[in-house]
């Protein structure tokens, strides 16, 4: 077998079969995150429940991955206008993938601080799309009114962008961090350990979930033989 | 949104029958040269051709909708942001006291446009005139590794599903007293008691679906696999890309020869750089 890099390796230990499976239910939480919060008419977009949490489960690179696929999703079935922003999905995806990595999700400081990144990284990401791909606005909703607005008054189209979208994003983002962490935690631990990322609770005797995080590193789940 | 997902309903048209990889190769090539080319006419003349085929596979109707519905307020937003404060105006044609238009700005946003609209409308055409199972199969016949093609198939199947179930699970939590009406508060708080029962039961189902597709072999790697849906290339496809391949081509060396001064286009309104 050809020599690979442990980096390589890492990632390719993420993308387990069970890991592969995930990802599809988390493109379809992140879309009916959205679903729903048009039928309770919410002014959200809560369309990262999903990476959030298999970030939770699964790591940094199958929360990218589930972050790509949402947006290629929604080119397909809604709108292309969607296709680019799947940067910031990545992007997001990654950073939130390593934060939880570090036993971040473990602390309530913790929670807080991937809140903050998770709103910094997508505003930064998002409106450097807008701006580079779109030229400063996408014409959809009411952010690009906002963004207009600000532009007569401070006549930058990047700080304009930016402002705008940074408001609406740290909103967003705190309340889907924060569903995200009440549902992973009422998932039973029995369940959460059989995945690479499984112990990011603290509940249950934390030896045992220690242990379980340990065998998962080892050995990605493999039935088969090769 | 669940009738969204039917995005694909065949009308047997020489666009559906077109190879997928050939179509990606369209969209690729139009909105490059697009791209590439230094002024917004080529990209105006691309959206008209555009209609015409989509006229030509009768998608006329909801196509002229989305260019329309996508492009008139991206076309007026983007023209007051960059004719009014893009940082290339020289030339000013208008004052309104509070905005100054600039010709270099509107011209940039003019391109911006034609460039977006060309993208957008040929990714839809492909997109409306191909089959899903098609397209993952040409997809995997060119070298793409399968389970990238099942996250494809599956997210599109599992997202109309998991549709079906938040509707029963809101329906049951309304029965036992759910309040998802009244104000804002009320409506966040209802948020929780009706997404955590859809992922936790998405999870378990998850659970099944892996033991379900490791049992058939699913993680063997070097393994050839068969696929239940065949796609043929013609020759009519071949030479339609390698046509396609060779408009970017030229547009590309026009465009980097107008660049370096050798050749002026005839017809020139205003360069982007």
């Amino acid at each position: 077998m050809a020599y690979q890099h442990p980096f390589w390796q890492s990632i390719k230990a993420q993308f387990s079969t069970k890991s592969l499976v995930l990802i599809p239910i988390a493109v379809g939480i992140n879309l009916i995150g959205g679903t729903l919060c048009s039928t309770l008419k919410l002014p959200l977009f809560m369309d990262m429940i999903g990476t959030v949490i298999i970030a939770c489960l699964s790591g940094p690179w199958v929360s990218a991955l589930c972050g790509l696929l949402t947006n290629m999703f929604l080119a397909l079935v809604a709108n292309p206008v969607y296709l680019p922003y799947a940067l910031a999905s990545v992007l997001c995806g990654l950073v939130v993938g390593y934060m939880v990595k570090a036993g971040l999700m473990r602390k309530t400081w913790g929670v807080v601080l991937i809140w903050l990144a998770l709103a910094l990284v997508n505003t930064v990401a998002a409106s450097a799309v807008t701006v580079f791909v779109y030229g400063g606005s996408t014409g959809l909703n009411g952010t690009s009114v906002l963004t207009a607005t600000l532009l007569v008054a401070v006549k930058d189209i990047m700080i304009s962008v930016l402002s705008s979208s940074l408001v609406e994003n740290l909103v967003d983002k705190g309340i889907t961090v924060l569903i995200a962490y009440l549902i992973v935690s009422g998932v039973p631990q029995r369940f959460l350990s059989q995945y690479a990322m499984g112990s990011v609770k603290e509940a249950g005797p934390v030896r045992f979930s220690d242990v379980d995080e340990d065998d998962d590193d080892s050995e990605p789940v493999e039935f088969v033989g090769r | 949104m669940a009738h969204a997902l039917n995005s694909f309903h065949s009308l047997g048209t020489p666009l559906e029958r077109m190879h997928p990889i050939t179509k990606i190769v369209a969209v690729l090539a139009l909105g490059l040269s697009a791209l590439l080319w230094p002024d917004f006419t080529l990209g105006a003349a691309l959206v008209l051709v555009l209609v015409v085929v989509a006229f030509l596979s009768k998608l006329g109707h909801p196509f002229m909708k989305l260019i329309l519905g996508f492009g008139v307020p991206v076309a007026v937003m983007l023209l007051f942001i960059q004719g009014g404060y893009s940082s290339r105006n020289v030339t000013i044609i208008a004052d309104w006291g509070f905005v100054r238009f600039g010709l270099e700005g509107i011209e940039h946003a003019a391109k911006l446009v034609t460039t977006l609209l060309v993208f957008l409308g040929s990714f839809y055409l492909m997109n409306k005139t191909t089959y899903a199972g098609r397209l993952v199969a040409a997809l995997t016949q060119v070298g793409v590794s399968s389970k990238i093609g099942y996250l494809i198939l599956a997210s599109l199947n599992v997202v109309p599903q998991m549709q079906l179930r938040l509707a029963v699970i809101q329906q049951a939590q309304n029965a036992r007293g759910l309040d998802t009406q009244g104000g804002l508060v009320a409506r966040l708080k209802a948020y929780i008691p009706i997404l955590g029962p859809v992922v936790l039961s998405s999870l378990t189902d998850a659970q099944e679906r892996g033991m379900t597709l490791e049992t058939r072999g699913f993680g063997i790697d070097g393994v050839r696999r068969t696929s239940y849906v065949q796609v043929h290339a013609r020759r009519a496809d071949f030479v339609v890309g390698c046509g396609l391949l060779l408009f970017l081509i030229m547009v590309a060396v026009l465009s980097v020869m107008w660049h370096c001064g050798i050749i002026p286009l005839p017809v020139l309104i205003g360069g982007s750089r």
